[in-house]
């Protein structure tokens, strides 16, 4: 096996679940050591597809290809992979150490063996003492790692983990984040996590699978995803979004239909061969993320500025979310977002001050209106 | 399945187990092999009680023969008897009326067998044919358990005949056997029918029907019932009543004036494919001098003289008592008149007739 | 890279577990076998009889019309309904007060009350007929004003006679008998409902019969449905209660046993088994179609409801309660006096001599004996079988076509009265070859019939439906996930089976096999037709004692009966107890 060949293949899977299709054609390739996430709101697809992967679905159409092995139709418990649940599945009448060594003793391996390595996986998930303790005398964390330590006591050359951080709270979930990519990088192990939590996979990935309504819309590292979204669909549900109509004019520059302000649009959109969307007179939305507005106190020497009046002022501690809105002259108003002030220090705004904003070009992107 | 294959398999069915039924029987008549250990499945009519103080004799003797006793009235066991004609169940027959055996000879369900000392058995009491199909053991007839107390407070006279039970203060106070599931309903039926003449004996049944309160599933029932108070007069027959009385219930036993129905109990070895030689062994303790004391302890008439005295609380001479009775004409009719018996008066019966 | 998955390692993890997914679809297969045996094939031949004559030739629905057209017999079908509907509607209507007092005030002593309302469970029907004769018969305590006692000491007479023999006696009997079996599925019922929704109706100043009647009735509706299937099946298929107090009453299941029995007329048994079967069948197709419209009442975070003191209702409760737990036990405690007085009613003295059976039918002693290890046999089996079909049905991945057909069949034994399964059996299992489409097949299962083994055979079929759906409704609660972590881990299903599922389901598992052998000791229905004489059981004996008019002796073995069952149950609790806190540690919350 080369490094070029993908440690996993996922080729043209399609699931039906009576008439309505779950995963519509969806092809991925994993490579070994890698962190993929499936990202996607719920009832996207992103956990049958996981379930596939592991066989506990089978497929309607498709192919699963691991370690050059088609595993297809292979069950479960013939495939080669840990599986850590949102649930985690402990084994509530087992203790810490008993669960983690399950499937250990079906080895037949000699007791010290199996004890050491209990032992091991408990260190390795920060657990050490816990070994007697019942999965109802755990922490819900505590439960999530010995979980992870159950899954990967076997050494699977897969990691498959559904959503195991939703159950827990906020600042735990915070702090596993990091310890299960920091685990999953040590041991180098090929890994699928199934979230709708983006900052989740931002944190986490090396690459982030954005599915939707049953399809992959897009595939990229997190900050591909992130930064140049492939469709407003990614945007939105990637990060903050604020999204302007508009109609492409002559040249690089779109109209945004509200207001009337003229917004010039990055080279790459027109430069060669633009696609057919982008041809004059065709309908648009102008897209830009809330962190990229910028707020002009004086002076605009600039392109890209629209005029605007503050409709809200969220206060989130850290920092202040502006809702502005864009009204000239008749009654139609389009909301724009962005953040005010990290720290607090400048003079708050009111409701109803007028506000000028520049949104700088290379921040902006175009998509096609959606119909 | 469809109604044409299913009405097919059944008829193949029946057609298989009749011919099973027919299949080898190639046990030869008048073997006499006998057995002392074994399993045998003994039907019987025979009351509870007196069972319980014949059988240990015979397993006193024979104690590696195991016997499964299947104890119910004689009308159950006879239908029970037939229904198991092509597969029989049962390895002997005990005490069941003789009528009953007769039906069942007459469908070719005995193995003729005489058993020892059956040449000490009176000759009406054993079939006439030689070896005999059955062989009698004692004869039991009707007599009517009359609550005292009861009567008393109900302050009616004692019955003394079958006339009096027309009576209208008798009416809901009467209890008797379906004839259908008891002996001892059917022998009372047919004394009516043979004492007055057909006609009038169903019309003297009809009006005995006014005054009844219910049919009991057994020959026993009436008079324990009279005995625990719950009816006044039991049509029952002599054993029981005697017997009640001489536990302390306030019962009299009384024996109707115009006579007595009656019946004669008797033994048969079943035709089976393979005859259990420990069915032998049975049939010819049964008939033993010692079965028959204990059976003269119960009923004052015998098969065989044993010489024990008659039990207290029966007529001096038993046999006047008894009607004339043509226990093959008995036999004969007893499919008909249980048919006319039960259209005319199956509503007010029981459960289980 | 190292390559870390060489393609023999997945091949060697394939062949060592691949043996282990046939197991677990052969076990399947046998599953539906199983059932099909149990239940499906021997209703056949019973069809077939109902539809021929007495020599096996086709009759059509001749042998219905003969039936009809009987007129001791016809009656009987509308005796049957009408007993069954009024016992079905004073049942469920008594034991919903009932339900209400132990689930919605605070009432004390409701442990009492639980525990006697449930005593008929444990007594065989026949029992609590008898119980009715020395109470209400023409010699019984009520109707002579205790024996004259009342007379002597008020100087009138002051017996009542109900005129127990017939409709009002089965009424009576049944309702005792179908009482208890209403409340278990009212009181599981009221418990199920949101405190929430009566905090709201206080809010909103509901007056109490409002919230009755928009609260608390919807919410037990399904329950209510179910009570009355199970009552109406009761009480239109029992036997024991019309065969002792009927009198000339007659109904469909003493009539099955009249012509079975009686008569041996096995064709107009299995005519007369169908039209018992009928309505039973429509009730229970009727209940069905209203559960699938059941939605959870119970969401997680639904607030169980806790009764507060309220003057009125728990005076009112507790008198309620005290009635019926008083005529309970008054019944109950009747059969055991009946069985120790010397000659009722005329001899009073106090004795042990009924309890000795060898001068009455049945089988006595070693009947008694029989039924215990009929009994015992009926729990081990049934539990071991019925948890493994109905984790097998619950577990199986793939193969929906037969895990569907298992649980459709497992459903149908609740509508299929006791005599109906004992008359198919003999059908289908004492036939040395079955004929079908002119052929002699070798009956294959021959060797069952007249033994001990068909008995636990019936009985498990019998009880099997409740028994199934409490072990279904147990490993539903379990996380569904536990197969397939296990499988990640190439655990074999078996293992996981043993270690997690039996652990977890221990309390289910247990109360599974106590339903079974109570059951099994005091049904007379499903064994009446099929006891060999050599394997007499002990509420076949009742029947025969009580045929032969030796009601002390009925009443004598219905009290060592339920004695028996009694005592069983109370060593199952102490010993359950001492087992949870061995086994259960695992619930507790504190380490």
């Amino acid at each position: 096996m080369t490094a070029t060949t993908p440690y996993l293949q996922i080729r043209n899977i399609s699931k039906y679940f009576s008439k309505t299709a779950a995963l519509d054609d969806v092809s991925l390739e994993v490579r070994e050591g890698e962190f993929v996430f499936l990202l996607g709101p719920s009832g996207c697809g992103k956990t049958t597809l996981l379930r596939i992967i592991a066989g506990l679905e089978e497929p309607t159409a498709g192919q699963v290809i691991q370690a050059r092995v088609d595993v297809t139709k292979l069950p479960p418990s013939r495939r080669d992979f840990g599986i850590v649940f949102q649930s985690y599945a402990l084994f509530p009448n087992l203790t810490a150490a008993q669960n983690i060594a399950y499937g250990l003793e079906n080895r037949r391996l000699p007791r010290a063996q199996v004890q050491a390595r209990v032992g091991e996986m408990l260190q390795l998930v920060g657990l050490t003492g816990y070994e007697a303790r019942y999965p109802a005398q755990l922490s819900g964390g505590q439960q999530q790692r010995v979980a992870l330590a159950r899954a990967l006591a076997i050494s699977p050359s897969l990691l498959l983990l559904d959503e195991p951080l939703s159950a827990l709270d906020a600042r735990v979930r915070a702090r596993l984040r990091l310890e299960v990519a920091a685990l999953q990088r040590r041991l180098g192990v090929t890994t699928i996590m199934v979230t709708h939590d983006q900052e989740e996979a931002l944190t986490m990935a090396d690459r982030v699978v954005v599915m939707n309504r049953g399809r992959i819309v897009q595939v990229g590292s997190p900050r591909e995803v992130y930064r140049a979204p492939s469709t407003p669909f990614v945007a939105d549900f990637v990060g903050l979004m604020n999204f302007l109509p508009g109609v492409m004019a002559a040249g690089r520059v779109a109209q945004v239909r509200c207001g009337g302000a003229l917004l010039q649009v990055p080279a790459e959109y027109v430069r060669g061969h633009p696609a057919p969307f982008l041809a004059p007179g065709s309908e648009v939305m102008v897209a830009i993320r809330p962190e990229d507005v910028r707020i002009l106190h004086n002076g605009f020497d600039v392109t890209n500025v629209v005029d605007t009046k503050v409709h809200e002022v969220e206060f989130l501690g850290a920092f202040h979310r502006l809702h502005l809105r864009l009204s000239q002259p008749t009654g139609c108003s389009l909301d724009l977002t962005t953040y005010l002030d990290p720290g607090g220090q400048a003079k708050p705004l009111h409701k109803g001050e007028e506000l000028s904003v520049h949104l700088p070009v290379h921040a902006l992107r175009v998509y096609p209106a959606q119909s | 399945m469809s109604f044409r294959t299913s009405h097919l398999i059944l008829l193949s069915l029946i057609v298989g187990l009749l011919l099973a039924g027919c299949a080898p029987t190639a046990s030869p008549s008048g073997s006499t092999e006998k057995a002392t250990a074994g399993e045998i499945t003994v039907y019987t009519a025979l009351e509870d009680d007196q069972i319980s103080k014949y059988l240990p004799l015979f397993n006193q003797k024979h104690p590696n023969i195991k016997v499964n006793i299947v104890r119910d009235s004689t009308g159950i066991v006879t239908a029970k008897l037939l229904a198991e004609k092509a597969n029989p169940q049962a390895d002997v027959v005990w005490g069941l009326a003789a009528t009953s055996l007769l039906v069942a000879d007459k469908q070719g369900m005995l193995t003729p067998y005489a058993p020892e000392g059956v040449d000490k058995i009176r000759a009406d009491f054993k079939d006439s044919q030689n070896p005999p199909h059955w062989v009698g053991i004692d004869t039991w007839f009707s007599a009517f358990c009359v609550n005292t107390k009861e009567l008393a407070a109900k302050k009616v006279p004692m019955p003394t005949s079958w006339d009096d039970l027309l009576k209208p203060e008798y009416k809901g106070l009467i209890v008797m056997p379906n004839p259908n599931s008891s002996g001892t309903g059917y022998l009372s039926v047919s004394a009516i029918l043979q004492l007055k003449d057909e006609a009038e004996g169903w019309k003297y049944l009809d009006k005995l029907n006014d005054n009844m309160a219910v049919y009991t599933h057994s020959g026993s029932k009436p008079c324990k019932m009279a005995g625990a108070g719950e009816t006044v007069i039991g049509i029952s027959f002599d054993y029981r009543a005697v017997q009640q009385k001489a536990d302390g219930q306030p019962i009299e036993a009384v024996f109707p004036k115009e006579g007595s129905g009656w019946e004669t109990e008797a033994n048969a070895l079943v035709k089976k494919a393979k005859i259990n030689p420990a069915a032998r062994t049975f049939l010819d303790w049964a008939i033993s001098a010692d079965a028959m004391k204990a059976y003269a302890k119960s009923y004052p008439i015998t098969a065989m003289d044993t010489g024990v005295a008659i039990p207290t609380g029966y007529p001096a001479d038993p046999l006047k008592q008894l009607i004339k009775n043509d226990l093959v004409k008995a036999a004969a009719e007893r499919e008909r008149i249980l048919q006319e018996w039960m259209k005319r008066y199956d509503a007010k019966s029981e459960p289980k007739s | 890279m190292t390559i870390a998955y060489p393609l023999a390692r997945l091949r060697r993890i394939g062949r060592a577990t691949a043996s282990e997914e046939r197991l677990q679809q052969g076990l399947i297969g046998l599953t539906v076998l199983w059932l099909l045996i149990g239940i499906v094939l021997p209703l056949a031949p019973l069809v077939s009889r109902s539809l021929s004559d007495a020599d096996g030739r086709f009759v059509g629905a001749a042998n219905f019309v003969r039936y009809f057209r009987t007129p001791g017999l016809a009656w009987s079908f509308g005796n049957s309904l009408v007993v069954a509907a009024i016992t079905t509607v004073l049942a469920v209507t008594l034991a919903f007060g009932y339900a209400y007092a132990l689930t919605r005030t605070a009432m004390p002593g409701k442990g009492f009350f639980r525990a006697v309302a449930m005593l008929p469970l444990y007594a065989p029907s026949l029992a609590i007929g008898i119980g009715l004769v020395y109470l209400f018969g023409k010699k019984g305590l009520v109707t002579t004003g205790f024996l004259g006692l009342g007379e002597r000491l008020l100087g009138t007479p002051v017996g009542w006679d109900i005129h127990l023999y017939g409709a009002v006696g089965i009424i009576l009997g049944e309702l005792l008998y179908c009482f208890p079996q209403a409340l278990v599925i009212l009181v599981v019922a009221g418990s199920l409902t949101d405190a929430r929704l009566y905090e709201a109706s206080h809010a909103l100043r509901a007056s109490a019969l409002r919230t009755l009647w928009t609260v608390t009735l919807p919410s037990l509706r399904y329950g209510l449905v179910s009570a009355f299937f199970v009552c109406f099946t009761l009480a239109f298929t029992d036997f024991g209660v019309a065969k002792v107090v009927g009198g000339n009453f007659n109904v469909l299941a003493t009539d099955i046993y009249k012509q079975v029995v009686g008569q041996q007329n096995f064709t107009m048994g299995a005519t007369i088994s169908l039209l018992l079967l009928t309505p039973t069948a429509i009730a229970f197709i009727l209940d069905r179609l209203v559960q699938r419209k059941q939605p959870a009442t119970l969401t997680t975070r639904s607030v169980p409801f806790q009764p507060k003191p309220a003057r009125r209702a728990d005076v009112v409760g507790t008198l309620y309660c005290s009635l019926i737990a008083a005529a309970i036990l008054i019944v109950i405690g009747t059969v055991f006096y009946a069985a120790v007085v010397n000659v009722w009613p005329y001899n009073l003295r106090l004795t042990l001599r009924h309890f000795d059976f060898r001068a009455v039918g049945g089988g006595g002693a070693v009947a008694f004996w029989n039924t215990v290890r009929m009994s015992l046999y009926t729990a081990i089996v049934g539990v071991i079988v019925t948890f493994g079909s109905a984790y097998l049905i619950d577990k199986t991945r793939g193969l929906r076509s037969l895990t569907g057909a298992s649980y459709f069949l497992s459903m149908i034994p609740v509508a299929l009265p006791g005599l109906v399964i004992g008359l198919a059996y003999i059908f289908f299992f004492n036939p040395r070859h079955w004929h079908v489409g002119g052929l002699a097949v070798p009956n294959p299962f021959n060797f069952l019939y007249g033994t001990m083994a068909i008995l636990v055979l019936a009985n498990i079929i019998h009880f099997y439906t409740v028994s199934f759906m409490t072990a279904t409704t147990a490993l539903k609660q379990l996380d569904a996930e536990f197969e397939a972590v296990a499988a990640s881990l190439r655990v074999p299903f078996y293992r996981t089976f043993w270690r997690v599922t039996v652990p977890l389901c221990l309390p289910a598992i247990l109360e599974i096999t106590m339903y079974y052998f109570i059951n099994a000791m005091v049904t007379v229905s499903a064994v009446i037709f099929l006891y060999p004489p050599s394997l007499r059981v002990a509420s076949v004996a009742i029947v025969n004692m009580d045929d032969a008019g030796d009601t002390a002796a009925a009443a004598a073995m219905s009290a060592l009966l339920i004695l028996t069952s009694v005592g069983v149950r109370l060593l199952y609790e102490v010993a359950a107890r001492q087992l949870s806190r061995r086994t259960q540690r695992w619930r507790m919350r504190d380490a």
